[in-house]
């Protein structure tokens, strides 16, 4: 694992896509801190990791595009992958790698607060759980790009479905208006969510047997609440995405709080992610 | 030290690998043959562990590369078709990259890499990075990567692919030297290059095992079908009717024609007979001087087509 790091991070420095990546977080965050901190003189140095929350959509697929992709365009994977290596470390320590970029960028951002605490009273705390809670959300960010560069072969592919992977977390808590909210719709909208445990089952086990015993389950849970408690369904869809939507969780960070619901949240998130990776990669062999 | 057994290998409808069985003893230099995309490449994978066969079973070493992957894999060197390098490191740093992923003890990498980097030749250019390697340079530190944990079965996946004929050479050479200490899986689709290096040959051809013996062997198992060449002078059609009513002879055909001597040149097909005798006196009688005649050698090369070509299910 420490060997597939190691590489991993010395290839982003001997290619342009770590100085674009840590390039490109670095000048939108030094905009940003301009324009809520500077200009305005506002001590709320939290705003600035909120606002930059955003500005990870750009970076993470920068960051992550290359991670697989590269490996498979270059024949690459054929070393990996046959020799004696776990393919969990293969992706962690690649995770791992863009993990460390990350948090190279962060650790340079911290010079602000720094430089902002010779001129004022900052509030140390919230600082510091906002970092925690920014570095949670770039982890699943990240493990949703790992994801995503192991499905393709192509760069560019993986840049833009990670952005609008991840530009889709970002708006769907705000799309609750715009989403049906009757019963019918949440029934519909559960089974399909149904059916998608179903197919990650199959791609995790390639058993048909447990795949549709997965399937009965969720078709069963379905029916059982329509019987028991129909109203469960009302605004279901809304209830599920802001559950599930990674951006959101990120407030009580903000507020200063560590919690323990959203620390598991995150990294269960992202170990979920990294594990459809190494399942990806598996699968792939048995194509 | 590597059995496959029934393995079976499908994409969808397409069956690349089908139903192929096969033993390399501890120590042999195999070489596996066929024409292109005829699943040589797609073996090698399985048995590397790159791909999983949709059936049958594989063993490195009395190991099964399913359930037992990474011992399988720590026994095993492979050289893919195309040199899985990271161009962006010198060759130093990739070599000890690759000793450290193949758990290689931290104080012998640099030794075991020296050592390496001098067994292929490339000790010179250790320091360069891959990138700007040219492809014979290339193709050695793929090899040199394969090594690298001293493995006890090389499998290497068409290793003088994009070689000129100096490096086919010297690469056919280290191949030799190092199956004196290893088991060997070459692939190929050159008929040559197998013969001169390989102990045995395993013939493959749409996914199936046409043959399996050592060079001998199959040169005499097609011994039996002679070939002449015979220059006449006259037509073509009364040289094919003479020639046709000889006792012992297969079949002729034409094979060139000299509008200026008047001679036609025609390959007889002659089974296990030896027809000469025979063939002078009918074109003697058919007033058909004859200019010349000689029996040609079947090659392997010959003995591999016919094998790959006709879709026999013949089972060596």
């Amino acid at each position: 694992m420490a060997a597939i790091w190691w590489r991993e991070l010395r290839a982003y420095f001997q290619s342009p896509f770590g100085y674009i990546s840590m390039g490109l977080f670095l000048v939108l965050f030094g905009i940003t801190a301009t324009f809520s901190i500077l200009f305005p003189r506002s001590p709320l140095y939290g705003g600035v990791l909120a606002q930059m929350r955003f500005m990870l959509i750009f970076v993470v697929p920068v960051l992550t595009m290359r991670l697989f992709t590269e490996e498979r365009r270059l024949r690459t994977d054929q070393l990996l992958l046959t020799v004696p290596l776990q393919l969990t470390d293969i992706v962690l320590g690649k995770f791992g790698a863009a993990m460390t970029v990350l948090v190279t960028m962060l650790l340079i951002t911290v010079t602000y607060p720094v430089a902002l605490s010779f001129f004022g009273d900052l509030p140390a705390g919230e600082i510091v759980t906002a970092y925690v809670g920014f570095l949670l959300l770039a982890a699943a960010f990240v493990a949703v790009g790992c994801f995503i560069s192991s499905t393709t072969e192509s760069l560019v592919v993986a840049a833009i479905v990670t952005f609008v992977a991840l530009f889709l977390m970002w708006v769907m808590p705000g799309l609750q208006r715009l989403i049906p909210a009757d019963q019918s719709a949440g029934i519909i909208f559960t089974a399909a969510l149904g059916a998608g445990v179903a197919g990650l089952t199959f791609l995790a086990t390639r058993n048909i047997i447990v795949t549709a015993g997965a399937a009965v389950v969720a078709a069963a849970a379905v029916v059982v609440i329509v019987l028991v408690n129909i109203t469960f369904y009302d605004t279901f869809i809304n209830r599920f995405l802001v559950w599930f939507s990674p951006v959101d969780r990120y407030d009580t960070f903000a507020r200063g709080l560590l919690n323990l619901s959203p620390i598991v949240y995150y990294l269960t998130f992202s170990a979920f992610f990294l594990l459809l990776t190494v399942r990806m990669i598996d699968k792939r062999r048995w194509a | 030290m590597i059995e496959v057994t029934n393995v079976t290998k499908r994409y969808g409808t397409h069956t690349a690998v089908d139903d192929v069985s096969f033993r390399v003893e501890a120590g042999e230099v195999v070489g596996f043959l066929g024409p292109n995309g005829a699943g040589k490449s797609t073996t090698m994978n399985i048995i590397t562990g790159f791909l999983s066969a949709t059936d049958g079973t594989v063993t490195v070493d009395g190991i099964d590369v399913l359930e037992d992957p990474i011992g399988a894999k720590r026994t095993l060197g492979y050289l893919p078709e195309l040199p899985p390098l990271y161009v962006d490191m010198t060759v130093r740093d990739y070599l000890r990259f690759v000793a450290r992923v193949k758990g290689v003890d931290r104080g012998e990498r640099d030794d075991a890499n020296e050592q390496i980097m001098r067994s292929v030749g490339i000790e010179h250019v250790a320091d360069r990075m891959i990138r700007n390697l040219s492809k014979g340079y290339r193709q050695r530190v793929g090899l040199g990567q394969a090594l690298v944990g001293d493995p006890k079965a090389l499998i290497l996946d068409e290793p003088t692919i994009g070689l000129d004929p100096h490096q086919i050479i010297e690469m056919r050479d280290l191949v030799r030297t190092l199956g004196e200490q290893r088991t060997v899986i070459l692939s190929s689709h050159i008929l040559p290059e197998v013969s001169a290096v390989c102990e045995r040959i395993i013939i493959i051809s749409h996914g199936k095992i046409v043959a399996s013996d050592t060079a001998e062997n199959l040169g005499k198992a097609l011994a039996g079908t002679g070939r002449l060449s015979v220059r006449i002078k006259g037509t073509a059609d009364a040289a094919q009717a003479a020639l046709g009513k000889v006792n012992g002879v297969e079949s002729v055909r034409v094979t060139g024609q000299s509008e200026a001597t008047g001679t036609v040149d025609l390959e007889v097909d002659t089974g296990q007979a030896d027809p000469r005798e025979a063939i002078f006196y009918a074109l003697a009688k058919a007033k058909l001087p004859l200019f010349g005649m000689r029996s040609l050698e079947v090659t392997l090369e010959e003995i591999f087509l016919q094998l790959t070509e006709d879709d026999s299910d013949q089972e060596a």
